[in-house]
């Protein structure tokens, strides 16, 4: 964002410069240190877990693994702990990660597409949407390929029908809060639909896919998120300039050059990819794409060259953290998308306190 | 079974009545349950029998919370048997039963056993799946069958865990619920394991979720304690299977029938498994003149 300065006093020869807000000040390091800081804490997580091992063990495992020659023959460690790391834990956090990495940067890019801060994936629904292609893929016993692919349908359907909604009731941010909740409970009964007539043998597993969890990563699944976030997102990334553009309203957009109906949907189209693999992997980790936009906000501003990047890596920390909790602190396997609801929820009603009465205009 | 009685059992939408009912939550399609206007209602805790009682039909509970599984068994065969005019049928299969695990006891002599091997049973780990389950459908037969739980020390433990956790109860011995031992050992996450380096990792038979209880646990816990401790006992699993549907059902059960009711394709290259083959004592026999 450009310097702001104040009217020019009469009296006065020089302008008075006002103190920058420290987003504005320190705004390009803070993607910066957030990039270190992902990967400060991916390290970090491959040495903590349910399995009993040192912190030093695990590291020492980790330093063989990032080092570029063959392991040692006769390595201090056993077979299980170099499994631990190298096969449940790597793939693991960067699942986690990934996941979190997309679903943040989709928040920000609905957000400011939508101008609306009340807008997220799971708001618009294109969560449930994509829950209920999942669900809908694992009733027919479809291959992973398949439970991404419908997951993007439902999730791509649900967004359109989300927006057409919306526009029918002339478009306000309400309007599309309201018609992502219509459509969301829409979509969650026809999951509940699916529950109903999956039989006794697939009924745990969609239930427990539900509940959101990165129990079972591999490298498979790493990549059916990875491919799809990185690509999209890097798409994301190259249209931050037009975001910002758009997210000063249709009318300015499109004197400015804006094609707005052809960047909308490609938004929805790309937010829609990257929703849909990670619901495919993890089912649904609610709240993320809402409460860290908000976050990243506070830290970098509401211009979406810094906003999305530090979206996305303040996702993929958060996550991350939050996988590390869930398989640590107790023995039981907790899942993630039950305590990211657990946490998010009363962040999202802290922010609704403290943004009452401001509208996206006032960011 | 369907292949006991085709005739009659292979009608499944006529036998699966809890297909047909889909009953979620204690009153569910509780019309259904009037509709078919039976002579008596017979169901356990927590379903919908205080209501079918309340309304004036007779209904009998056939379980009760705190009976362990071989409890359950017996107050079910008696209730059963006395609906039936049967009493004295149900008792002499109660006889059967204790007489069973009676006789395991004395040929494996599971108080004697020093080190009792850790046993984990492991639901499907494919990557389809979104969850792992351990420890499912057959913890009270462990004490019988002179086995510990691997997760001992490791609870809670609950069914839908992770890898890393599995790792780390590291057990002799698992029982794959839902994938073929193979197709489990071949997976890299599970290389660590000492069960799957000493390839004891077995698929249990087909028979075992089955509901006849009175009739199959004793050889279920045969089956385990057979695959955990094979120099202790001698191979019975195949002759008391044909014995049950002869005494039972009335029915000659082939080799081939008995050998899909082991899985015996899918667990033949594990260890000890051979004993449940057709030719195991013809086997044992060649091998011993040769020697």
């Amino acid at each position: 964002m450009t310097e702001t300065t104040v009217a020019e006093p009469a009296t006065s020869d020089k302008p008075i410069p006002t103190p920058l807000a420290a987003h504005e000040k320190y705004g390009w390091a803070t993607p910066v240190l957030l990039g270190v800081a992902v990967l400060l804490a991916m390290c970090a997580s491959l040495c903590i877990g349910a399995y009993p091992m040192s912190f030093g063990r695990s590291a020492n495992i980790l330093l063989h693994l990032a080092w570029p020659f063959p392991l040692p023959d006769n390595p201090p460690w056993n077979v299980k702990e170099l499994t631990v790391v190298q096969i449940i834990r790597l793939p693991r956090v960067l699942l986690a990660t990934l996941a979190g990495m997309g679903i943040g940067m989709s928040g920000a890019a609905l957000q400011g597409m939508m101008r609306n801060p009340l807008v997220g994936p799971d708001i618009v629904g294109v969560t449930s949407g994509a829950a209920f292609g999942g669900v809908m893929a694992m009733l027919f016993n479809l291959p992973p390929a398949g439970i991404v692919s419908l997951a993007f349908c439902g999730g791509m359907l649900a967004m359109i029908c989300t927006f057409n909604l919306s526009k029918l009731a002339r478009g306000n941010g309400l309007a599309l809060v309201l018609a992502g909740v219509f459509i969301g409970a829409f979509f969650l009964s026809l999951v509940g639909l699916v529950q109903f007539l999956a039989s006794d043998a697939q009924l745990p597993g969609i239930v427990f896919w539900l509940l959101g969890s990165f129990v079972g990563a591999d490298p498979k699944k790493v990549m059916m998120v990875g491919i799809p976030t990185l690509c999209a997102g890097s798409v994301l990334m190259l249209l931050r300039w037009r975001i910002n553009l758009l997210s000063l309203g249709d009318l300015d957009a499109k004197s400015l050059g804006i094609n707005v109906g052809v960047l909308r949907w490609a938004i929805i189209m790309l937010v829609s990819l990257i929703v849909a693999s990670q619901i495919a992997v993890s089912s649904i980790i609610g709240w993320i794409g809402l409460v860290v936009p908000h976050c990243a906000r506070m830290l970098v501003g509401p211009d979406h060259r810094r906003l999305l990047p530090a979206s996305a890596l303040l996702g993929g920390l958060f996550v991350l953290g939050l996988d590390d909790l869930t398989r640590s602190i107790i023995q039981a396997e907790l899942p993630t998308g039950v305590l990211t609801a657990l946490i998010g929820t009363p962040i999202v009603c802290f922010l609704f306190w403290k943004t009452q009465g401001k509208g996206w205009e006032h960011e | 079974m369907s292949w006991v009685y085709p005739q009659v059992l292979t009608q499944d939408h006529f036998w699966d009545i809890k297909g047909r009912l889909r009953t979620h939550g204690p009153y569910g399609e509780i019309e259904t349950l009037f509709a078919f206007n039976p002579g008596a209602y017979l169901g356990p805790i927590g379903g919908p029998m205080p209501l079918i009682r309340r309304v004036g039909l007779p209904a009998l509970y056939v379980n009760w919370k705190d009976e362990d599984w071989d409890e359950q068994s017996i107050t079910q065969t008696r209730v059963m048997s006395a609906v039936a005019g049967q009493s004295e049928w149900g008792e002499a299969l109660i006889a059967r039963f204790r007489q069973a695990y009676a006789d395991l006891e004395r040929d494996l002599k599971p108080a004697s056993i020093t080190h009792k091997l850790r046993v984990l049973g492991v639901d499907s780990s494919s990557s389809n799946r979104a969850y792992l389950r351990v420890g499912v459908g057959y913890d009270p037969f462990k004490p019988r069958a002179g086995l510990r739980d691997a997760r001992e020390g490791y609870y809670p433990l609950t069914k839908v865990t992770d890898a890393e956790r599995i790792l780390a109860t590291d057990p002799d011995l698992i029982i794959q619920w839902g994938e073929r031992p193979q197709d489990f050992m071949n997976d890299p996450r599970w290389r660590g394991l000492k069960a799957v380096q000493e390839r004891r990792v077995y698929r249990p038979p087909v028979w075992w979720p089955n509901p006849e209880a009175i009739l199959f646990n004793p050889l279920k816990v045969r089956w385990l304690a057979e695959v955990a401790y094979p120099e202790r006992l001698k191979p019975r699993v195949r002759q008391l299977f044909r014995d049950i549907f002869m005494l039972d059902f009335g029915y000659q059960v082939t080799d081939d029938q008995i050998d899909r009711e082991l899985r015996l394709e899918e667990n033949k290259n594990q260890p000890g498994f051979e004993r449940f083959s057709r030719d195991y004592k013809t086997t044992i026999n060649r091998r011993q003149n040769n020697d």
